[in-house]
Protein backbone atom coordinates (compact mmCIF):
# COMPACT_ATOMS: atom_id res chain seq x y z
CA UNK A 1 0.00 0.00 0.00
CA UNK A 2 2.93 2.39 0.94
CA UNK A 3 4.61 1.03 -1.88
CA UNK A 4 1.79 2.07 -4.25
CA UNK A 5 1.10 5.44 -2.38
CA UNK A 6 5.05 6.15 -3.38
CA UNK A 7 4.77 5.40 -6.96
CA UNK A 8 1.77 6.94 -7.54
CA UNK A 9 1.47 10.01 -5.22
CA UNK A 10 1.10 12.77 -7.73
CA UNK A 11 -1.86 10.37 -9.24
CA UNK A 12 -3.53 10.23 -5.65
CA UNK A 13 -2.97 13.97 -4.83
CA UNK A 14 -4.98 14.99 -8.04
CA UNK A 15 -7.63 12.48 -7.43
CA UNK A 16 -8.01 13.78 -4.14
CA UNK A 17 -7.71 17.60 -5.27
CA UNK A 18 -10.81 16.75 -7.73
CA UNK A 19 -12.88 15.33 -4.77
CA UNK A 20 -12.10 18.22 -2.62
CA UNK A 21 -13.21 21.22 -5.82
CA UNK A 22 -16.51 19.04 -6.34
CA UNK A 23 -17.27 19.23 -2.64
CA UNK A 24 -16.12 23.50 -2.66
CA UNK A 25 -18.25 23.45 -5.73
CA UNK A 26 -21.42 21.63 -4.21
CA UNK A 27 -21.13 23.56 -1.03
CA UNK A 28 -20.56 27.17 -2.76
CA UNK A 29 -23.54 26.32 -4.65
CA UNK A 30 -26.16 25.18 -1.73
CA UNK A 31 -24.28 28.58 0.10
CA UNK A 32 -25.27 31.15 -3.19
CA UNK A 33 -29.22 29.48 -3.17
CA UNK A 34 -29.57 29.84 0.89
CA UNK A 35 -27.79 33.56 -0.13
CA UNK A 36 -30.35 34.27 -2.83
CA UNK A 37 -33.58 32.51 -0.87
CA UNK A 38 -32.32 34.98 2.29
CA UNK A 39 -32.43 38.13 -0.02
CA UNK A 40 -35.51 37.17 -1.68
CA UNK A 41 -37.33 36.63 0.96
CA UNK A 42 -36.14 39.72 2.78
CA UNK A 43 -37.30 41.65 -0.45
CA UNK A 44 -40.62 39.98 0.33
CA UNK A 45 -41.35 40.85 3.24
CA UNK A 46 -40.28 44.47 2.82
CA UNK A 47 -42.58 44.60 0.16
CA UNK A 48 -45.07 43.05 2.52
CA UNK A 49 -44.72 45.63 4.96
CA UNK A 50 -44.96 48.59 2.44
CA UNK A 51 -48.18 47.09 1.44
CA UNK A 52 -49.30 46.90 4.93
CA UNK A 53 -48.23 51.13 4.91
CA UNK A 54 -50.67 51.41 1.68
CA UNK A 55 -53.41 49.60 2.89
CA UNK A 56 -53.18 51.86 6.25
CA UNK A 57 -53.35 54.76 3.98
CA UNK A 58 -55.91 53.51 2.42
CA UNK A 59 -57.97 53.07 5.43
CA UNK A 60 -57.45 56.48 6.18
CA UNK A 61 -59.12 57.67 2.74
CA UNK A 62 -62.50 55.71 4.05
CA UNK A 63 -62.20 56.92 7.36
CA UNK A 64 -61.78 60.82 6.01
CA UNK A 65 -64.08 60.51 3.44
CA UNK A 66 -67.12 58.94 5.85
CA UNK A 67 -66.35 61.71 8.61
CA UNK A 68 -67.04 64.03 5.59
CA UNK A 69 -63.22 65.02 6.14
CA UNK A 70 -62.48 66.26 1.75
CA UNK A 71 -59.26 68.11 2.89
CA UNK A 72 -57.43 65.17 4.98
CA UNK A 73 -59.18 62.57 2.15
CA UNK A 74 -57.67 64.51 -0.76
CA UNK A 75 -54.14 65.21 1.22
CA UNK A 76 -54.23 61.29 1.42
CA UNK A 77 -55.16 60.20 -1.55
CA UNK A 78 -52.23 62.24 -3.01
CA UNK A 79 -50.17 60.28 -0.75
CA UNK A 80 -51.80 57.00 -2.08
CA UNK A 81 -51.47 58.03 -5.42
CA UNK A 82 -47.53 58.32 -5.07
CA UNK A 83 -46.93 55.61 -3.17
CA UNK A 84 -48.52 53.31 -5.98
CA UNK A 85 -46.57 54.57 -8.64
CA UNK A 86 -43.47 53.87 -6.32
CA UNK A 87 -44.04 50.59 -5.97
CA UNK A 88 -45.43 50.14 -9.82
CA UNK A 89 -41.37 50.88 -10.43
CA UNK A 90 -39.57 49.48 -7.04
CA UNK A 91 -41.61 45.61 -7.50
CA UNK A 92 -41.87 46.28 -11.21
CA UNK A 93 -40.09 42.37 -11.70
CA UNK A 94 -41.97 40.95 -8.37
CA UNK A 95 -45.47 41.78 -8.72
CA UNK A 96 -47.84 39.38 -10.61
CA UNK A 97 -50.21 40.73 -13.70
CA UNK A 98 -52.82 40.58 -11.57
CA UNK A 99 -51.14 42.55 -9.10
CA UNK A 100 -49.92 45.26 -11.45
CA UNK A 101 -53.65 45.36 -13.06
CA UNK A 102 -54.92 45.96 -9.21
CA UNK A 103 -52.59 48.79 -8.67
CA UNK A 104 -53.10 50.58 -12.14
CA UNK A 105 -56.57 50.32 -11.42
CA UNK A 106 -56.14 51.77 -8.08
CA UNK A 107 -54.23 54.87 -9.26
CA UNK A 108 -56.39 55.41 -11.74
CA UNK A 109 -59.70 55.12 -9.21
CA UNK A 110 -57.41 57.14 -6.71
CA UNK A 111 -57.05 60.30 -9.56
CA UNK A 112 -60.42 60.22 -9.73
CA UNK A 113 -61.08 60.39 -6.15
CA UNK A 114 -58.61 63.25 -6.53
CA UNK A 115 -60.36 64.46 -9.02
CA UNK A 116 -63.55 64.66 -7.73
CA UNK A 117 -62.31 66.30 -3.89
CA UNK A 118 -60.33 69.16 -6.48
CA UNK A 119 -63.19 69.98 -8.24
CA UNK A 120 -65.81 70.20 -5.16
CA UNK A 121 -66.38 70.88 -1.45
CA UNK A 122 -67.34 68.07 0.24
CA UNK A 123 -70.35 69.40 1.17
CA UNK A 124 -71.59 70.40 -2.45
CA UNK A 125 -71.26 67.07 -3.53
CA UNK A 126 -74.94 65.33 -4.54
CA UNK A 127 -76.11 62.66 -2.15
CA UNK A 128 -75.30 60.31 -5.60
CA UNK A 129 -71.62 61.44 -5.69
CA UNK A 130 -71.13 61.34 -2.34
CA UNK A 131 -72.12 57.23 -2.41
CA UNK A 132 -69.96 56.97 -5.90
CA UNK A 133 -66.76 58.39 -3.67
CA UNK A 134 -67.16 56.32 -0.74
CA UNK A 135 -67.59 53.32 -3.14
CA UNK A 136 -64.80 53.84 -5.04
CA UNK A 137 -62.33 54.44 -1.62
CA UNK A 138 -63.39 51.52 -0.29
CA UNK A 139 -62.54 49.09 -3.89
CA UNK A 140 -59.01 51.23 -3.19
CA UNK A 141 -58.86 49.92 0.45
CA UNK A 142 -59.98 46.50 -0.55
CA UNK A 143 -57.49 46.01 -3.26
CA UNK A 144 -54.69 47.21 -1.30
CA UNK A 145 -55.59 44.82 1.44
CA UNK A 146 -56.10 42.19 -0.97
CA UNK A 147 -52.34 42.99 -2.13
CA UNK A 148 -51.11 43.03 1.30
CA UNK A 149 -52.33 39.55 1.86
CA UNK A 150 -50.52 38.32 -1.53
CA UNK A 151 -47.66 39.61 -0.56
CA UNK A 152 -47.22 38.35 3.20
CA UNK A 153 -48.41 34.72 1.72
CA UNK A 154 -45.50 35.37 -0.78
CA UNK A 155 -43.34 36.14 1.79
CA UNK A 156 -44.09 33.22 4.26
CA UNK A 157 -43.79 30.82 1.21
CA UNK A 158 -40.70 31.91 0.87
CA UNK A 159 -39.55 32.03 4.68
CA UNK A 160 -40.59 27.92 4.73
CA UNK B 1 -57.02 62.80 -41.11
CA UNK B 2 -57.81 59.30 -40.21
CA UNK B 3 -55.11 57.61 -37.86
CA UNK B 4 -55.96 53.73 -38.64
CA UNK B 5 -53.73 52.36 -35.76
CA UNK B 6 -55.70 54.17 -33.56
CA UNK B 7 -59.31 52.89 -35.52
CA UNK B 8 -57.75 49.25 -35.07
CA UNK B 9 -57.59 50.13 -31.32
CA UNK B 10 -60.89 51.68 -30.86
CA UNK B 11 -62.02 48.27 -32.95
CA UNK B 12 -59.88 45.81 -30.92
CA UNK B 13 -61.50 46.92 -27.45
CA UNK B 14 -65.05 47.51 -28.87
CA UNK B 15 -64.75 43.75 -29.40
CA UNK B 16 -63.04 42.69 -26.42
CA UNK B 17 -65.38 44.35 -24.53
CA UNK B 18 -68.37 42.61 -26.36
CA UNK B 19 -67.05 39.54 -25.69
CA UNK B 20 -67.10 40.38 -22.29
CA UNK B 21 -63.12 39.60 -21.65
CA UNK B 22 -62.23 42.88 -20.67
CA UNK B 23 -62.74 43.62 -16.89
CA UNK B 24 -64.19 47.31 -16.60
CA UNK B 25 -64.47 48.64 -13.37
CA UNK B 26 -66.25 52.32 -12.17
CA UNK B 27 -64.41 55.29 -10.69
CA UNK B 28 -65.47 58.12 -8.38
CA UNK B 29 -66.67 59.63 -11.55
CA UNK B 30 -69.90 57.87 -12.33
CA UNK B 31 -69.00 59.03 -16.16
CA UNK B 32 -65.64 57.45 -16.07
CA UNK B 33 -65.04 53.54 -16.31
CA UNK B 34 -61.71 51.91 -16.48
CA UNK B 35 -59.43 48.45 -17.07
CA UNK B 36 -56.32 47.37 -16.65
CA UNK B 37 -54.73 45.28 -19.23
CA UNK B 38 -51.95 42.99 -19.33
CA UNK B 39 -50.39 44.65 -16.49
CA UNK B 40 -48.97 47.97 -18.45
CA UNK B 41 -51.90 50.05 -19.96
CA UNK B 42 -55.21 51.20 -18.94
CA UNK B 43 -58.19 51.88 -20.38
CA UNK B 44 -60.64 54.47 -19.77
CA UNK B 45 -63.99 54.76 -21.30
CA UNK B 46 -65.75 58.37 -20.13
CA UNK B 47 -68.96 60.42 -20.80
CA UNK B 48 -68.62 64.08 -20.64
CA UNK B 49 -69.80 67.55 -22.57
CA UNK B 50 -69.05 67.93 -25.97
CA UNK B 51 -66.80 70.97 -26.24
CA UNK B 52 -67.83 71.42 -30.06
CA UNK B 53 -71.47 71.88 -29.25
CA UNK B 54 -71.11 75.23 -28.41
CA UNK B 55 -68.58 76.17 -30.50
CA UNK B 56 -70.19 74.80 -33.78
CA UNK B 57 -74.03 73.84 -32.65
CA UNK B 58 -75.18 71.64 -35.49
CA UNK B 59 -76.80 69.17 -35.12
CA UNK B 60 -74.00 67.85 -32.69
CA UNK B 61 -74.87 65.48 -29.33
CA UNK B 62 -74.80 67.74 -26.18
CA UNK B 63 -72.34 64.80 -24.53
CA UNK B 64 -69.26 63.09 -26.02
CA UNK B 65 -67.42 59.55 -25.47
CA UNK B 66 -63.52 59.51 -24.52
CA UNK B 67 -61.95 56.16 -25.02
CA UNK B 68 -58.37 56.66 -23.76
CA UNK B 69 -55.19 54.39 -23.57
CA UNK B 70 -52.69 55.32 -20.81
CA UNK B 71 -48.94 53.35 -19.80
CA UNK B 72 -47.73 52.30 -17.01
CA UNK B 73 -46.54 55.94 -15.84
CA UNK B 74 -50.08 57.43 -16.02
CA UNK B 75 -49.28 58.92 -19.72
CA UNK B 76 -51.77 59.45 -21.94
CA UNK B 77 -50.82 57.76 -25.06
CA UNK B 78 -53.77 58.08 -27.14
CA UNK B 79 -57.52 59.41 -27.31
CA UNK B 80 -60.33 58.64 -29.63
CA UNK B 81 -63.32 59.87 -29.56
CA UNK B 82 -66.91 60.26 -31.44
CA UNK B 83 -65.44 63.30 -33.19
CA UNK B 84 -62.82 61.41 -34.69
CA UNK B 85 -62.63 59.88 -38.36
CA UNK B 86 -63.50 56.01 -38.59
CA UNK B 87 -65.10 56.59 -35.11
CA UNK B 88 -68.80 55.98 -35.41
CA UNK B 89 -70.08 58.09 -32.93
CA UNK B 90 -73.06 54.84 -32.56
CA UNK B 91 -70.06 52.37 -31.65
CA UNK B 92 -67.93 54.22 -29.38
CA UNK B 93 -71.42 54.79 -27.31
CA UNK B 94 -72.12 51.14 -27.44
CA UNK B 95 -68.56 50.77 -25.87
CA UNK B 96 -69.80 53.36 -23.33
CA UNK B 97 -73.04 51.67 -22.12
CA UNK B 98 -71.39 48.16 -22.32
CA UNK B 99 -68.37 48.96 -19.83
CA UNK B 100 -70.79 50.69 -17.76
CA UNK B 101 -73.02 47.72 -17.69
CA UNK B 102 -70.02 45.42 -16.89
CA UNK B 103 -68.59 47.28 -14.91
CA UNK B 104 -71.78 47.86 -12.51
CA UNK B 105 -72.83 44.56 -12.83
CA UNK B 106 -76.01 45.91 -14.83
CA UNK B 107 -77.01 42.17 -16.07
CA UNK B 108 -76.30 40.13 -13.19
CA UNK B 109 -78.85 42.86 -11.14
CA UNK B 110 -81.41 42.71 -13.16
CA UNK B 111 -81.52 38.52 -13.68
CA UNK B 112 -81.39 38.66 -9.73
CA UNK B 113 -84.30 41.60 -9.52
CA UNK B 114 -86.36 39.12 -12.34
CA UNK B 115 -85.85 36.20 -9.57
CA UNK B 116 -87.12 37.90 -6.83
CA UNK B 117 -89.91 39.12 -9.06
CA UNK B 118 -90.81 35.25 -10.40
CA UNK B 119 -90.98 34.52 -6.27
CA UNK B 120 -93.88 37.51 -6.09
Amino acid sequence: MIDFLVRNWGNVASVAGLFFSILAFVFSKRASVAAREARDAALLRSLSEEMNGANRTAGEIVTYVGMERGDMALLRTSELMNQTSYFMARWDNRLSEGSKNNLLSVRERLHSIHEVLTKNRFADLSPRAKAQLVQACQRVSATFSEEYGRAVKASESEAR
Amino acid sequence: MQDDKAVKFFEEVLSKTRAGKIRWEPTADESDYIAAIGGHFTLSISEGQNPYQTTYPINLPPTMCTLALKDQDGRVLTKVTDMDEGIPERDIRELYETARRQALHVDEKIDTILGELSKL
